[in-house]
């Protein structure tokens, strides 16, 4: 009777005969990708230059894979509200002082009439009419 | 410090057993190829310039943290499907679709009659049944046993105690045995 270990060594020779023998699309396929790691390993210039950049991106990657996003997406609304707030409140209420103008240039009367107190109370005097 | 040599020579020597590892756990010839293109050249470039006698572990543990993150990846993706799909209702077109070819599709090609011509009856039937094993059953037999990796080891790759490792091959082992039994196969 055969024990574990030998069984398993005997499974395992098969599944190595089929891995060895993988069609060659497969095999091509697999050279490439060992010879462009190969590459990638042999230029370490380019690496360390794209180190310092990368260790902060992939640490905020590693960071939200890793449930970080709990702690960003709070932080990322509150940013995005009080943007909003700001945008709200620094931009001058536009429209009500541009209809002003445009109301004082399409009139017929000249700008002048319109600080004469007489004119005015003449004005009020006409629409109680 | 490893040599570019020393890389190429280890990547050669593990490269078609990772591929088929990656197959049988995701079923999917492609996605496999990527998956260990993906993680030889994490490990060149994160890793490369470590001993080569940390390579294999290294290695195992690049490439299973890719086999899950294609599942979790594909999880998300099948939530999106579903909901798209719930979203745009029915489709006349798939209502027609004749359920005899996604039969067909989704049928191993181990099935093709010229493929089993090239590979042994014994092969198909122990890759099936590896396929079919609980992964951690999987993982553990193809460390231990494929990657001649010590229990220690085996424990330190997948994360857990080396009794967990002994038992997950026990059973694998058994799994696999019974299975070849079944099919009247002795080796």
């Amino acid at each position: 009777m055969m024990d574990e270990q030998q069984l398993a060594q005997k499974i395992v020779g098969v599944l190595e005969n089929g891995a060895q023998s993988v069609d060659a699309a497969t095999a091509a396929r697999l050279a490439v990708a060992r010879q462009q790691a190969v590459a990638a390993m042999a230029q370490p210039d380019h690496a360390a230059a794209m180190q310092p950049l990368l260790a902060g991106w992939e640490r905020v990657v590693e960071f939200s894979h890793h449930g970080g996003y709990r702690f960003w997406m709070p932080v990322l609304l509150l940013l995005v509200a009080l943007a909003a707030a700001l945008n709200s409140t620094l931009t001058p209420r536009g429209s009500e002082p541009i209809d002003a103008d445009a109301l004082l240039l399409a009139s017929e009367l000249p700008p002048e009439a319109y600080a004469d107190k007489e004119f005015v109370a003449w004005l009020e005097h006409s629409s109680q009419l | 410090m490893a040599t570019p040599k020393e890389l190429s020579d280890f990547l050669a020597q593990v490269e078609r057993r990772a591929y088929k590892q990656a197959a049988y756990a995701i079923r999917d010839d492609h996605a496999a190829l990527d998956i260990v293109q993906d993680a030889m050249m994490r490990l060149a470039e994160k890793y490369g310039t470590r001993p080569p006698s940390e390579f294999p572990m290294l290695f195992q543990r690049i490439l299973q943290n890719a086999i899950r993150d294609h599942f979790r990846r594909q999880k998300v993706r099948n939530l999106w499907t579903t909901l798209l799909s719930a979203f745009s209702g029915g489709n006349d077109d798939e209502d027609e679709h004749d359920p005899l070819e996604t039969l067909a599709g989704e049928a191993d090609p181990s099935n093709d009659p010229s493929v089993q011509v090239e590979r042994s009856q014994t092969l198909i039937v122990i890759e099936r049944a590896l396929q079919k094993l609980p992964a951690r059953q999987r993982e553990a037999f193809v460390l231990r046993y494929w990657h001649d990796m010590d229990v220690a080891e085996t424990a330190a790759t997948m994360g857990c105690s080396e009794g967990s490792v002994k038992t997950h091959c026990s059973r694998a082992v058994h799994a696999l045995a019974a299975t070849l039994r079944m099919e009247g196969m002795e080796l």
